[in-house]
Order: C-alpha cells, then sequence, then structure tokens
C-alpha cells in the first residue's frame, strides 16, 4: 500500500508538523523521503534503524517503508547502544536532523535475512528490549477503520515518543487522517499545555499518569480547542476519566486498548473503566477477539505482532492467542482492569494488584496522584504502602482520611498500611508511573 | 528511642488503627499480649505497627528473620536502643 505517500502528495504543501520554530510542509517531508531512497537503494542497504526522533524524517522513513522492501528498525537516540539481533543489524543508521551513516556491519555483500517492515523496540521496564515486527498495514488498521474521517484535518500533540508504538499511532493518524503534529522539546505538563493553547491543538492522547499532570498544569482558562481526550499505555481508571470529562467537557474521552505486540485492538468512549464484558463473545471490528485465561485477558487480532526478532518466542498460547499480561475481572457488565501479571503483591498469602488500589485512591477527592509499592515486613511477608499526591486544599490529616476510607471500603489485605504525603511521584520518559523495585 | 517512647509510639498507632476502624480506643501496658486476641487487632495491624517503629527508629531487628515476641513490652525492648 502507498497510502502515506498518496495522503502527503495530495496535500501538496501544506504543513504536517507544527514547530515554533517553522513548519515542515508535506512536500518537504516527500523530498526527505526520496533523498532516503537514493541514499539506501545506493548502498544496496535493506536494515535501516532510526535515532532520529523527528516525526518529520520519521514520516519519511515510513514512506520509504512502504516503498520498498525494507527492514526499518525504529529507536531512540538512547537506545543506540542496544544490541540488535545479528539479522537486524542495520545498513545504515539515521541520526539526528536525517543524516545517514553507515552502520558497524555494513557490507554490500551481506544477505537479507530479515522480513520487511517495521521493527519497533518494546519499552519493557526489566532486561533487554525486545524487537517486535509490524507491518504499516496493521499498524494503520485501527485509524483507518475508525477515524480517518473523523479525525479530519485535527492538530495533534506529541506526548510520547516519536519512535514508540503509542508515539506512531499519533505520528500516522495526523498524517494520514490530513491534520497536522505539534511537536515541542517541552516534556514538562505546564510546557504541553502552552503549546496546546498557542497551536490550538484538538487531539491530545496520553497516559493517564501524563493526564492526571496535566490537570494539575491546567489553569482556569482550560484547554478549549480540545476535541478529543484518549488515553492509552496504562489502563484508565474511573477517577481520572472522571475528572478529565468534568474539566474538559466539550471534549470526547476515549480509552485506547493497545501494545507494540497487539496493535491498536479496541477503543471505549462510554467515559467508564474497562470495557464492556459483553465484548467477549464478540468479534470485534479488525478481526479483534477478547478472552479470559487464568484471569489474564488473551486477545487475537490481524493486528497481532508477526513475531519477535532474535529468539525470544512470540508470548502465543498454542492455540494461537496472545497472552497480555493484563490481569482483569468481570464485575457485573464490565471487565475492569486490575494489573499486570509482573506486578502482584504478596499481602499475608493473598495477591493484590497495586494498579487497583491506586484506582481507589485516585478517585478520591483529595488525591491527585498515587502510587502503592510493597512494604516488606515479618508478620505478613508484606503489606501496601502508598505515596500520596495530595490535591490543592486536602486536609492535614489525609494520611488518617485514607486509612479510614480504605479500611471501611478495601479487603484489609489491600488497604495500604503507610501513607507518605510526597510532591512529585516519578514518571518515565514514556510517561508512565515508574513501579518502585 | 527509649523503650518509653517506643511504647508511647506504639500506642498512637493503634489508636490511629482502632480510630480507622471505628473501635473504642485500648490502653496498652506492657504486659498485654500482642496477637492472643486481647487487642482488637490482626496480623495486618501489627505489621503496621512495626513498619511504622522500624521507620521511626531506624532499627530493623527482624533483619535475620523472625524474632520471638509475645507482649507489647518485648516488641517494644526489639526497637529500643
Amino acid at each position: 500500500m502507498s497510502r502515506l505517500r498518496t495522503t502527503l502528495e495530495a496535500r501538496g504543501n501544506s504543513p504536517v508538523v507544527l514547530r515554533e520554530q517553522g513548519n515542515v510542509g508535506a512536500d518537504d517531508i516527500l523530498r526527505q523521503a526520496i533523498q532516503f531512497s537514493d541514499a539506501i537503494t545506493t548502498r544496496g542497504a535493506c536494515r535501516i534503524f532510526s535515532l532520529d526522533d523527528d516525526p518529520a524524517t520519521l514520516l519519511a522513513l515510513l514512506v520509504v517503508a512502504e516503498s520498498f522492501p525494507v527492514s526499518l528498525v525504529l529507536g531512540r537516540a538512547s537506545a543506540g547502544d542496544v544490541k540488535l539481533p545479528e539479522e537486524l543489524e542495520p545498513d545504515v543508521v539515521v541520526r539526528d536532523s536525517g543524516e545517514i551513516v553507515p552502520g558497524s556491519h555494513y557490507s554490500r555483500d551481506r544477505q537479507t535475512g530479515c522480513a520487511p517492515g517495521i521493527y519497533l523496540l518494546t519499552s519493557g521496564t526489566t532486561g533487554r528490549p525486545k524487537v517486535v515486527h509490524q507491518t504499516l498495514e496493521a499498524l494503520t488498521a485501527r485509524m483507518r477503520r475508525e477515524s480517518l474521517e473523523k479525525n479530519r484535518g485535527g492538530i495533534w500533540l506529541l506526548t510520547y515518543e516519536p519512535h514508540s508504538f503509542a508515539g506512531l499511532q499519533v505520528v500516522l493518524s495526523a498524517a494520514l487522517s490530513e491534520g497536522a503534529l505539534v511537536m515541542g522539546h517541552g516534556r514538562t505538563a505546564t510546557e504541553i499545555c502552552r503549546l496546546a493553547r498557542t497551536f490550538r491543538v484538538s487531539h491530545l492522547s496520553g497516559t493517564p499518569t501524563f493526564w492526571r499532570s496535566l490537570l494539575m498544569a491546567v489553569d482556569s482558562e482550560g484547554l478549549p480547542s480540545l476535541r478529543q481526550i484518549t488515553l492509552g499505555g496504562e489502563a484508565a481508571d474511573q477517577g481520572t476519566l472522571d475528572r478529565l470529562q468534568r474539566a474538559f467537557p466539550q471534549a470526547r474521552v476515549t480509552h485506547i486498548y493497545a501494545s507494540t505486540e497487539a496493535g491498536a485492538l479496541f477503543a471505549v468512549n462510554d467515559g467508564r473503566a474497562g470495557f464492556p464484558a459483553a465484548w467477549l463473545g464478540e468479534e470485534l471490528p479488525g478481526g479483534v477477539r477478547l478472552r479470559i485465561r487464568e484471569g489474564m485477558l488473551e486477545v487475537q487480532a490481524r493486528s497481532l505482532m508477526q513475531r519477535y526478532a532474535g529468539s525470544h518466542p512470540a508470548p502465543l498460547t498454542e492455540d494461537g492467542w496472545l497472552r497480555t499480561g493484563d490481569l482483569v475481572e468481570v464485575v457485573e457488565d464490565r471487565v475492569l482492569f486490575r494489573g499486570r501479571d509482573d506486578e502482584v503483591i504478596n499481602v499475608a498469602g493473598l495477591k493484590v494488584f497495586p494498579r487497583e488500589v491506586e484506582a481507589y485512591l485516585l478517585a478520591h477527592p483529595h488525591v491527585r496522584e498515587a502510587r502503592v509499592l510493597a512494604i516488606p515486613n515479618p508478620m505478613t511477608g508484606a503489606v501496601l504502602g502508598a505515596e500520596i499526591v495530595p490535591a490543592a486544599g486536602a486536609p492535614d490529616n489525609l494520611a488518617q482520611e485514607l486509612l479510614r476510607a480504605c479500611l471501611r471500603d478495601l479487603p484489609a489485605h489491600k488497604v495500604p498500611r503507610r501513607f507518605a504525603m510526597v510532591e512529585r511521584i516519578p514518571i518515565s520518559s514514556s510517561w508512565k508511573k515508574v513501579a518502585p523495585r | 528511642m527509649s523503650k518509653e517512647e517506643v511504647l508511647l509510639r506504639i500506642q498512637a498507632v493503634l489508636d490511629q488503627v482502632l480510630d480507622a476502624k471505628g473501635i473504642p480506643r485500648v490502653k496498652l501496658s506492657e504486659d498485654v499480649a500482642v496477637m492472643d486476641g486481647t487487642l482488637p487487632i490482626d496480623s495486618l495491624d501489627l505489621a503496621q505497627i512495626v513498619i511504622e517503629l522500624q521507620s521511626v527508629t531506624g532499627r530493623d531487628p527482624f533483619r535475620n528473620g523472625f524474632v520471638e515476641f509475645r507482649t507489647v513490652g518485648e516488641l517494644a525492648r526489639l526497637f529500643a536502643a
């Protein structure tokens, strides 16, 4: 398919990337794509490793990737020292501002040995990142199916790393729906607020942690240009969804279930956390099917990853379902996310998902942000502790108030036994809460 | 921290827990047994008392494994300097 190139060609010189220091037009991106094509074809290169985090360069490379049988590995600059599987050792590396340099293993005679497509590094918090093979077709499936027409002409602001799965979704959505992408250097919520106001951003997508930070930064003027609020990357909790809808009544609030491995699977627009339990028996658009096995959400979809590069086996069941690692529970008509299987805390022999307790705390009116962690002790193995960023006007005895509320509403083993009031909770570069180790 | 100060701390955490549960406060003394049912607390409440003592005293008497204690006084002595 050459949809991306065709769309860019149709746009002539209209701006695709908006910047305070000058916009980048569709024709600039196509010109860069031609330069890349020349540089790559004259070298006979087929493995490209891009460390450039400029969305315009990224779009140019994606045009190349849909026109030639190349393997495009996307990483950010700090991933430059990542050891890629041998088959993906790059022939050329694209560095800042589109500079192309030969890879360390480059030779004209090297065999291909790897499937063409897009290779994404997972943001795995532990160990070496895995490399997931995706196709541009799969990466754009959901947006083409559901939202290109509806989102036409939107102004999108990028809060994710452009090279990440979520970042690519935003970059490609903006380009394919004939919108524009706002790119700033600021990584703070205050700076993102300022950019959103300056460029009258209509589409903003971020993690729930990002949105809670933004809610703290936005002033009484609000962001009246916002039409679409999207949450992804972490499970969206009811407290955050409610606060967003109150703060931005003119915008639609959507939370998306997606991962690098599975692609973008479904979107929930009814303002409630989790997704309808009725979906478990249905085939959703894109061939998406959902089931629960041993408390874990398993999925099938046409956008499912092709495979991991290198020696990692794909985490598929024998009958071809992807085990997501997300633990869920059916509560009445809803499937609710409880946490990741690698985040379980054992309290007195009982499993607790810290995210579930965080979601409870975040619904409290005096809590802005919360992080739940394990505190080891000799009596029960561990008990929960909670770090709390209090909301403005929170009472001095908030810790005692929260303890009382938790003891009233939660089973005893899910009650945090120590509350620490903090100014902020560490957030990773991908706007996710850093899990305490 | 002296044994008396540790005892005061135990009383304070116990008061917090009982207040939060809406149970009448209980006045502690050294010879009260911790977990034989005399006190209206469970092992999670006791864990809360212990992590608080670890935090305020900076001591961890259980670092090398569990140490037996039966009464409030014995618990206080484990954390007293």
